[in-house]
């Protein structure tokens, strides 16, 4: 007798999951799309202007979901690459491949949203604020899981090398986070954010519909990516040929 | 039958492999004193692009001081596993009944004393150029005796992984420099927070904190890493 | 409505630069980031139809 959970592991066969990708992608990025749209009618058309910032503090709309998510992802890569080392499951590894380029490209959005932000309010394009460089040090780990996954020849050895490296580095970030938080007060810096201002409820609202769109298109960037990997390294199988011609 | 865990024979064995990468690397001179050298090196660089004025240099100093030591302590990380990886040896350590985390354990700690120790002995004297005074340069060598065994260990994971790689060398750099972000804000702070008058005890707390949870922890993921990277 | 005019609207009260600035360049990437993964695939599939076909060719030519 089939139990409803044994059905689930059928979907960790790559052949099944590049097919059941193929037909959720499309959702997700629907759904990205209108939230997507409402975040920023809201941002926009809703929220009021911020007493102490003006309208520039409409950058946290990007700001905000990008650093966000590019926190989020890596660990959601960590636990993949942590599945794919514990129970040597193929399809785990190719997730987190596929993970890795979008948390990278959120947290580099971060950055430069970020600069962008804190020129007007800080009069600089970098300040040295506690959550940028912990944003700086999550990309240089983004980097560092992909160059080298890219150096290893062996898919298999490379996708359990590079899944110890973002299990300890995710053991790392919030050290991490709480030694540069630490650096930061001491040195009094600057902080970019909305301190000290009051979160209009409108506000925040528009900043959560905009976390969660970027996170349906996370979603969705991922399953297409992990479809591409699946295609590559399934080259040699019979269903790859099918599906291809 | 399986041999029984001994921990006198895990002992012995820890140390018997102490004593041969000690000796092997006091054997190639040249591999142990190049970081030396190259520390050197570097921290007389910073006074050369930023100007000799002594107020900057004595603020600059525990900084300069301790991404110097960094940068030279991970130069050397690559022997930990490289030759023996060459010469099959590796194979043996991991196949050996001695569980291979405390193996990996024997070989940081004798990076730590070919490379560390002599950085936590050079310090002194490139302090004494950035006008560090003796409290300060007592605090300096504290920090980084505390700091770079903690480096070592972290810096086992990398070399682990990296090995018999395209571009190890770059790479390990790369993958392990934002690891060591917190031994490096907690050492060069320390120095820093005792001129402010705060005390060099909180930092010192947080360092030997990280090198136990490193002691504990990089073990398990570098014999992790070496068994991936011998498949 | 807080926007009294077009051009209110593309100010953003001085910050339109950063403002303007920060959505574009997500925008940009976000874009850049789509055309990639399908550039991928497109090529992906150049290369397997590639392989199959001449692997068929392989397969189907008469032998000496």
């Amino acid at each position: 007798m089939k139990t409803s959970v044994t059905h689930w592991f059928k979907f960790a066969s790559p052949q099944n999951f590049y097919h059941l990708a193929g037909k959720l992608w499309p959702w997700f990025a629907a759904l990205a799309t209108v939230l997507c749209a409402i975040g920023l009618w809201i941002g926009f058309f809703v929220a009021p202007v911020d007493a102490q910032q003006g309208q520039g503090y409409r950058i946290i709309f990007v700001h905000v979901p990008a650093s966000q998510m590019s926190m989020f992802i890596y660990l959601v890569m960590a636990a993949w690459a942590g599945i794919g080392l514990a129970f040597n499951t193929r399809l785990s590894g190719m997730v987190a491949s596929a993970l890795a380029p979008t948390g990278a490209l959120f947290a580099f959005l971060s950055l430069l949203t970020g600069a962008l932000w804190g020129k007007p309010m800080w009069g600089a394009w970098w300040v040295w604020d506690a959550r940028l460089t912990s944003t700086l040090i999550l990309l240089f780990l983004y980097l560092g899981f992909m160059a080298l996954h890219a150096s290893i020849d062996d898919p298999r050895r490379a996708d359990r090398a590079s899944a110890v490296l973002a299990l300890v580095g995710a053991v790392n970030v919030p050290i991490i986070y709480f030694s540069v938080k630490w650096w930061n007060t001491l040195h009094q810096g600057a902080s970019v954010s909305l301190k000290g201002s009051s979160m209009a409820s409108t506000m925040l609202t528009g900043m959560l519909v905009m976390v969660v769109a970027f996170w349906m298109y996370a979603i969705a960037i991922a399953l297409f990516r992990v479809r591409n990997i699946i295609l590559d390294r399934e080259r040699h199988t019979e269903w790859v040929k099918h599906a291809v011609a | 039958m399986t041999p029984t865990p001994n921990i006198l024979g895990a002992g012995s064995v820890m140390l018997a492999v102490l004593k041969r990468e000690v000796a092997l690397g006091l054997r190639q001179k040249g591999e142990v004193l190049t970081p030396l050298v190259f520390f050197m090196v570097i921290a007389s660089l910073f006074p050369l692009g930023v100007g000799a004025e002594s107020g900057l240099l004595l603020r600059m100093a525990p900084g300069v001081l301790w991404v110097s030591a960094l940068l030279a302590a991970m130069l050397s990380l690559q022997r930990m596993f490289a030759t023996d990886y060459a010469d099959g040896s590796l194979e043996q350590m991991v196949l050996s009944p001695t569980p291979l985390g405390l193996l990996v354990l024997a070989k940081a700690l004798a990076h730590f004393l070919l490379s560390g120790v002599p950085l936590v002995l050079m310090a002194p004297v490139l302090g004494l150029q950035f006008g560090l005074d003796s409290r300060a340069l007592g605090i300096l060598m504290l920090t980084l005796l505390l700091g770079t065994p903690t480096l070592s260990l972290i810096g086992s994971i990398g070399a682990a992984l990296t090995l018999g790689v395209r571009g190890a060398g770059v790479l390990l750099s790369l993958l392990i420099l934002p690891l060591y972000i917190p031994v490096l804000i907690f050492g060069a702070g320390a120095v820093e927070a005792d001129a402010a008058g705060l005390g060099f005890g909180g930092h010192v707390s947080l360092l030997s904190a990280l090198l136990v949870l490193s002691l504990f922890f990089s073990p398990f993921a570098t014999a992790a890493a070496l068994r991936i990277s011998l498949e | 409505m807080q926007w009294h005019s077009w051009a209110e609207f593309w100010a953003m009260g001085g910050y339109g630069f950063y403002v303007w600035g920060s959505f574009g360049v997500t925008a940009l990437v976000i874009v850049a980031e789509i055309w990639q993964v399908r550039a991928q695939r497109r090529a992906l599939l150049r290369n397997l139809l590639n392989e199959t076909n001449s692997q068929d060719d392989i397969h189907s030519s008469p032998s000496s």
